[in-house]
């Protein structure tokens, strides 16, 4: 599979049609992203996989962001995963990105990483590498729901606790990218208090997630106390479907049905 | 067009946790924890997640100062560190060794630090070694 | 509904109450202490009817059992 990526970084980079491309790179024993140059530079080339399938991923699409906002005039590619490119998606909808400056270079995820993450579409639209394989159906918020209220309470109490405030789940996640954030707003948020304030900081940023995440995991994996985020983003995901048939990341040219005006759509 | 990562061992305290100093055209922009890191595994804590920002902030001193007729003034290397064996001698010698005290700093390598305490037992021979981040 | 001063402001705060009722339900918070309800600031009697309302409903749920303890309970 690497060969294949391999050989399409090659060509948009000596064909002239991207600038660089950012990938992952294996460098010292470690992967760390990448942004490559020139095509005789691609040896170190690497898809984020060490001792499992993708578990050196990163976020591609925050350094995309972070290298656009300086080059605004240049194309560069990407190398995608499904939620990646779903990634891409809302952040064109937010204007931080835009379509025509960016090419993507997609890869489908096994079917192992799939499981792991409860992914609905472990592969992207645009594939040029990999087999797509099954979207997994989500049983982890439906278990949640499934508890009664006081042990649902119980449970994210326990869970909450153990936050140390460390706000890397808003550092490493793609779809952040305010300036200004609302988890430093001293209105909200007491600032160098521990225990953090329960629910309010974790379902502060629940809320902003609504119409953005895209189910990448990569808070969860970066939670030093092992909060699980990510359930918590997949439920405001499933309120999203179910009340506005709305799925962040799936549509190209989609809109967030919290922005526009008049009352939900009919079901 | 000049982007980086630059793997590196947070500053900060003794867990040696490892990360990726970004940088864009020798602009530190962020950092990312090393996922492949046996030590952290990925993750961080507040201070780690933010080690970039004090290298290049306003207030941090790129030279040394010395307090001349009561303000402090900018000095060359050299003539900071001849005052500071100067009087570090003086008191020495007027008070002991133990009448001086050294304070390490959490942003400087673990070695640094070591270097300093040692510093201190071995030219000046005094235990009196502290360090900001000692909570 | 269409009348706010954001114009159509109220229509998605409407929505996100929709969301973080849902979301404090699945946090194991009682949806029933979070209400939105459009009042005029010309309305005072719908504003007392409703926040008396509101009260009736609060009151058979007690005080959260995350609220924080203030320094004055303390002492």
């Amino acid at each position: 599979m690497i060969d294949i990526v391999r050989q399409k970084i090659s060509k948009l980079l000596s064909d002239g049609s991207v600038k660089g491309v950012v990938a992952l790179a294996m460098a010292n024993g470690h992967v760390a992203p990448c942004l490559f140059q020139k095509e005789d530079d691609l040896e170190p080339l690497c898809l984020g996989d060490t001792k499992k399938p993708g578990d050196a991923r990163y976020p591609l699409n925050k350094v995309l962001i972070t290298i656009a906002r300086q080059y605004p005039e240049d194309v560069f590619g990407v190398l995608v995963r499904g939620c990646d490119e779903r990634g891409l998606y809302v952040l064109y909808r937010l204007n931080q990105l835009e379509p025509d400056k960016v090419m993507t270079i997609g890869i489908a995820c096994p079917q192992e990483l799939a499981k792991a993450c409860e992914c609905k579409k472990p592969y992207p639209d645009e594939l040029v590498a990999g087999e797509k394989t099954e979207g997994i159906t989500q049983q982890g918020v439906q278990d949640m729901e499934d508890m009664d209220l006081s042990k649902r309470f119980s449970f994210w109490k326990n869970q909450f606790s153990k936050c140390v405030k460390c706000y890397g789940c808003r550092d490493i996640c793609p779809m952040c990218f305010c300036r200004e954030c609302s988890l430093e707003c001293e209105d909200i948020i007491s600032k160098g208090e521990l225990p953090v304030d329960i629910p309010v900081f974790h379902l502060t940023r629940a809320m902003h997630m609504t119409d953005r995440c895209i189910d990448c995991g990569l808070c969860d994996e970066t939670c030093p106390s092992g909060i699980p985020l990510r359930l918590l983003y997949k439920k405001t995901s499933k309120i999203m479907n179910a009340e506005f048939g709305f799925t962040s990341g799936i549509n190209k040219n989609e809109q967030s049905p919290l922005n526009l005006m008049g009352p939900a759509p009919e079901k | 067009m000049d982007y980086r990562n630059t793997l590196t061992t947070c500053t900060y305290c003794g867990c040696g946790c490892n990360l990726f100093l970004e940088s864009l055209d020798g602009k530190l922009t962020h950092t990312t924890p090393c996922k492949t890191s046996p030590v952290n595994e990925g993750k961080l804590c507040i201070k780690g997640w933010n080690v970039h920002q004090f290298v290049q902030s306003e207030k941090r001193l790129n030279k040394p100062l010395l307090r001349k007729d009561g303000k402090l003034t900018e000095v060359s290397w050299d003539e900071a560190l001849d005052f500071t064996v100067s009087k570090l001698k003086e008191i020495k010698e007027a008070n002991g060794s133990d009448s001086v005290g050294f304070f390490a700093s959490a942003k400087v390598t673990n070695e640094e630090n070591y270097l300093m305490q040692k510093f201190a037992r071995a030219a000046i021979g005094t235990n009196s070694v502290d360090h900001c981040a000692r909570l | 509904m269409s009348e706010c001063n954001y114009l159509y402001g109220n229509y998605c705060a409407e929505k996100r109450v929709t969301v973080l009722s849902q979301m404090l339900d699945f946090c194991g918070i009682e949806k029933d202490r979070l209400r939105a309800r459009w009042v005029s600031s010309a309305e005072a009697p719908e504003f007392v009817e409703e926040i008396n309302e509101f009260i009736d409903v609060l009151k058979p749920l007690g005080p959260s059992p995350l609220k924080k303890q203030t320094s004055k309970d303390v002492a």
